[in-house]
C-alpha cells in the first residue's frame, strides 16, 4: 500500500511516517499543502493520512480533491468529533483524534481499507447499499459510521453516539424512512422510524 | 462572572438595606418611646390632680405649677384633649373630665370601662392612657396625643421612603462601578479559561508524538524500563488532557434537547463489562423519555465521570437512578463505600481527593468537571455518606 503523509508539524510527520514504514507501508511526507498536491500529481496512492488543517484549509481544500479523485482519506484531527464535523458537504473516510496511540492510526487505516475493499463499493458508481437503501460514499460517509450501520461498531467505542447522530440526520436527508435507535445491552443499531 | 457580579450587587444592596433598616429602627423606636413617656408625663400629672386639670388660682403666680408645662398652666387645661371617668367598686361610673370633641361622651365612657384592667398603655394609635387607683375609685384617664405623634409619624415616613431611596440608589451605584470593578476579575477568568482550553488542545499532538516515537523506539531496540515510564506517564497525561474541559460555558449552538435517558443507557452499558470484571453488582433504573435542554457531549461527559467514579471506587454494589421530579431530572448514582457518614463536599473540587482514592488512578478533576457541568445548566448537585452508602445526586 502506498500512503502519502501530511502534516505541517515535523515531528509528527516523522512518527507517522516512521510508523507506517515499520508496517512496511510505503509512506511519503509533505509537510504542506503545495507539496502534498505536487506529491498527488506526480504519484498514485491508496490512502492519504492528513491533518485537518491541511486537508480542510483554504478555499481549495486538498480534501475535496482526494474525495473526488477516490484516494482513500484519514484526517487527524485536534477537536472531538462530532456530527457537524461529520455531516459537512465533504468529509473524509475516517477522522481520528489527537492525541491517539499507533494502534488506533493503524486500526484506523485498516478499516478504511477493508471497507474501501470489501463493503463500501457496490456498484459501478461507488454507491454502498445498506438494508436496501443507498448512500453515496464518494464524499458522504465515514468508516465508523458504516460499521454502526452493519452492527460492525464496537458497542464500547466512545463516539458511538456521535456517529448515530450524523447517521439520523444523513438518514432522515435521504428519507430512507430508517432511523438509529439505542437498544440496551446492544448498541446503536438501525430501526424503523415507525417503531 | 455575571453571576458574581449580580450576587455581589444584591447581598451589597441587601447590607445596606440591613444597616439602615437596623439604624432607622432604633431611632424610630426611640423616637415613639419618647413621645409614650412624653404622654405618659401627661397622663401622670392629671392622675396626679385626681383626674383633671384644675382652674388656676387668680392671684396664681407663676412657677412650676402654673408655667407652660404645669398641672396648673391655663394652656395646658385648654391644649390637652382628655376624659377622665372613675368607677366605684360596685362598677358605677362617674365623669371626672371631659375635653375632648374627638370622642363622644358615650363612647369615652365605653372606652373607659373597657380598660379598667390594663394600666397604661396606647389605644387607636395615638390615645395614650393610665389607669390608676384614687380614694378608693379606679380612674381611668384617656389622652389625645395624636398632634404630638405627628412628627415621630413624620420622621417614620421619611425614614422609610429615604432607606427605599438610598437602597435604590446603592444598587444603581453598585451597578454602574460594578462593571468596573469587575472587569479584570472577569477578564482574568476569561483568560484562564481561554488558556485551560488552548492548554488541553496544545498537548494533543505531542502526546500523540510522543507516544508513536516511543513505539519506535521500542520497535527498533526492544522495550525497556525507560519507555516504559514513559508509557506510564503518557497514559496520566492523557488522561489529565481529557479532563482539562472548561464546562463553564455552553455554546449557544450546541444547546439541544438531550435524550438524557438514552445517554444514562447508553453510557451505563458500555461500562457494565468493567464493573463485570472488578465484581462490582451494578443496577440501573432510567426513566425512559427524560430529555434535558443542554450541551449533549458535556451531559454525557458529566454521567461517564459519574460511573467511572463508582466503577474506581464502589465497595460491592453500585446504581444509577434517572427519575423525574416536579418536571426536573433526577440523577442519582449510589454505591457501597467505606468512608465515614458526612457530606464529603469537597470531592466537587479541583484536584482533591479523597483518602478511599490514595491507590486509585486519578487525578481529582472527574467530579469538578461534574459539579462545572451541572452548573453550566443551572442544576444542583449534592453528594453524602450515610451508612456506608455514598450517594451522588445531581437535578437538571
Amino acid at each position: 500500500m502506498k500512503i502519502l503523509v501530511a502534516a505541517e508539524d515535523r515531528d509528527l510527520l516523522a512518527c507517522c511516517s516512521g510508523l507506517l514504514r515499520s508496517e512496511n507501508t510505503d509512506a511519503d511526507e509533505a509537510f504542506d499543502k503545495a507539496t502534498a498536491s505536487e506529491f498527488l500529481s506526480q504519484n498514485t496512492y491508496d490512502m492519504a493520512v492528513i491533518d485537518r488543517k491541511i486537508a480542510c484549509g483554504g478555499s481549495d481544500r486538498l480534501l475535496a480533491a482526494l474525495r473526488g479523485a477516490d484516494v482513500l482519506t484519514v484526517v487527524m484531527t485536534e477537536n472531538e468529533v462530532r456530527a457537524s464535523m461529520l455531516t459537512a458537504d465533504v468529509i473524509p473516510c475516517e477522522y481520528i483524534v489527537h492525541p491517539f496511540t499507533p494502534e488506533e492510526l493503524f486500526s484506523a487505516i485498516a478499516g478504511v481499507s477493508d471497507l474501501a475493499g470489501r463493503e463500501t463499493r457496490v456498484g459501478p458508481d461507488g454507491r454502498i447499499k445498506i438494508r436496501g437503501f443507498t448512500i453515496d460514499n464518494r464524499a458522504s460517509v465515514t468508516s465508523s459510521e458504516i460499521r454502526l450501520m452493519t452492527n460492525a461498531l464496537d458497542r464500547n467505542d466512545p463516539n458511538a453516539h456521535v456517529y448515530a447522530a450524523s447517521v439520523r440526520e444523513k438518514l432522515k436527508k435521504l428519507n430512507t424512512g430508517v432511523t438509529v435507535s439505542y437498544v440496551k445491552n446492544e448498541g446503536y443499531r438501525l430501526v424503523s422510524e415507525n417503531e | 462572572m455575571n453571576k458574581i457580579r449580580i450576587k455581589f450587587v444584591i447581598y451589597s444592596a441587601l447590607s445596606v438595606f440591613v444597616m439602615l433598616a437596623v439604624l432607622l429602627t432604633v431611632i424610630n423606636v426611640i423616637n415613639f418611646t419618647m413621645s409614650a413617656q412624653d404622654a405618659d408625663r401627661v397622663t401622670a400629672m392629671i392622675a396626679a390632680e385626681d383626674g383633671r386639670f384644675k382652674e388656676p388660682k387668680e392671684d396664681a403666680q407663676l412657677d412650676g405649677r402654673t408655667g407652660p408645662m404645669g398641672p396648673e398652666s391655663p394652656e395646658m387645661r385648654r391644649s390637652v384633649r382628655y376624659y377622665t371617668y372613675r368607677f366605684s367598686k360596685n362598677g358605677e361610673s362617674e365623669q371626672v373630665a371631659y375635653n375632648i370633641t374627638a370622642v363622644d361622651e358615650k363612647t369615652a365612657a365605653k372606652t373607659a370601662a373597657s380598660l379598667l384592667d390594663e394600666k397604661t398603655g396606647w389605644i387607636n394609635t395615638t390615645y395614650r392612657y393610665r389607669v390608676y387607683r384614687h380614694d378608693g375609685y379606679d380612674y381611668v384617664t384617656v389622652i389625645d396625643f395624636g398632634r404630638e405623634l405627628l412628627p415621630a409619624f413624620r420622621v417614620l415616613t421619611i425614614s422609610v421612603v429615604g432607606a427605599a431611596v438610598c437602597v435604590a440608589l446603592s444598587v444603581m451605584f453598585l451597578l454602574a462601578v460594578g462593571k468596573k470593578l469587575f472587569e479584570p476579575l472577569e477578564e482574568a477568568e476569561r483568560k484562564q479559561k481561554s488558556f485551560i482550553k488552548e492548554a488541553g488542545t496544545a498537548v494533543k499532538v505531542p502526546l500523540t508524538v510522543i507516544g508513536a516515537d516511543t513505539e519506535l523506539i521500542e520497535r527498533r531496540y526492544g522495550s525497556s524500563d525507560e519507555t516504559k515510564s514513559i508509557r506510564r506517564q503518557l497514559k496520566k497525561l492523557t488522561e489529565l488532557e481529557k479532563q482539562l474541559k472548561s464546562a463553564d460555558l455552553i455554546d449557544d449552538e450546541s444547546v439541544t434537547v438531550c435524550d438524557l435517558s438514552e445517554i444514562v443507557t447508553s453510557v451505563s452499558d458500555s461500562k457494565s463489562a468493567a464493573f463485570e470484571e472488578k465484581g462490582i453488582r451494578f443496577t440501573l433504573d432510567a426513566a425512559p423519555g427524560v430529555n434535558v435542554a443542554g450541551d449533549a457531549e458535556m451531559l454525557r461527559e458529566a454521567v461517564s465521570e459519574i460511573i467511572d467514579n463508582q466503577l474506581k471506587f464502589a465497595l460491592g454494589e453500585a446504581a444509577v437512578r434517572l427519575s423525574t421530579e416536579n418536571g426536573a431530572a433526577i440523577l442519582t448514582a449510589t454505591n457501597g463505600t467505606d468512608l465515614p457518614d458526612g457530606r464529603p463536599e469537597q470531592i466537587f473540587d479541583r484536584f482533591t481527593r479523597l483518602q478511599n482514592s490514595i491507590d486509585k488512578p486519578g487525578n481529582g478533576l472527574g467530579l469538578s468537571y461534574v459539579k462545572d457541568a451541572v452548573k453550566a445548566h443551572n442544576g444542583r448537585y449534592d453528594a453524602f455518606v450515610s451508612d456506608k452508602v455514598f450517594t451522588l445526586r445531581i437535578t437538571l
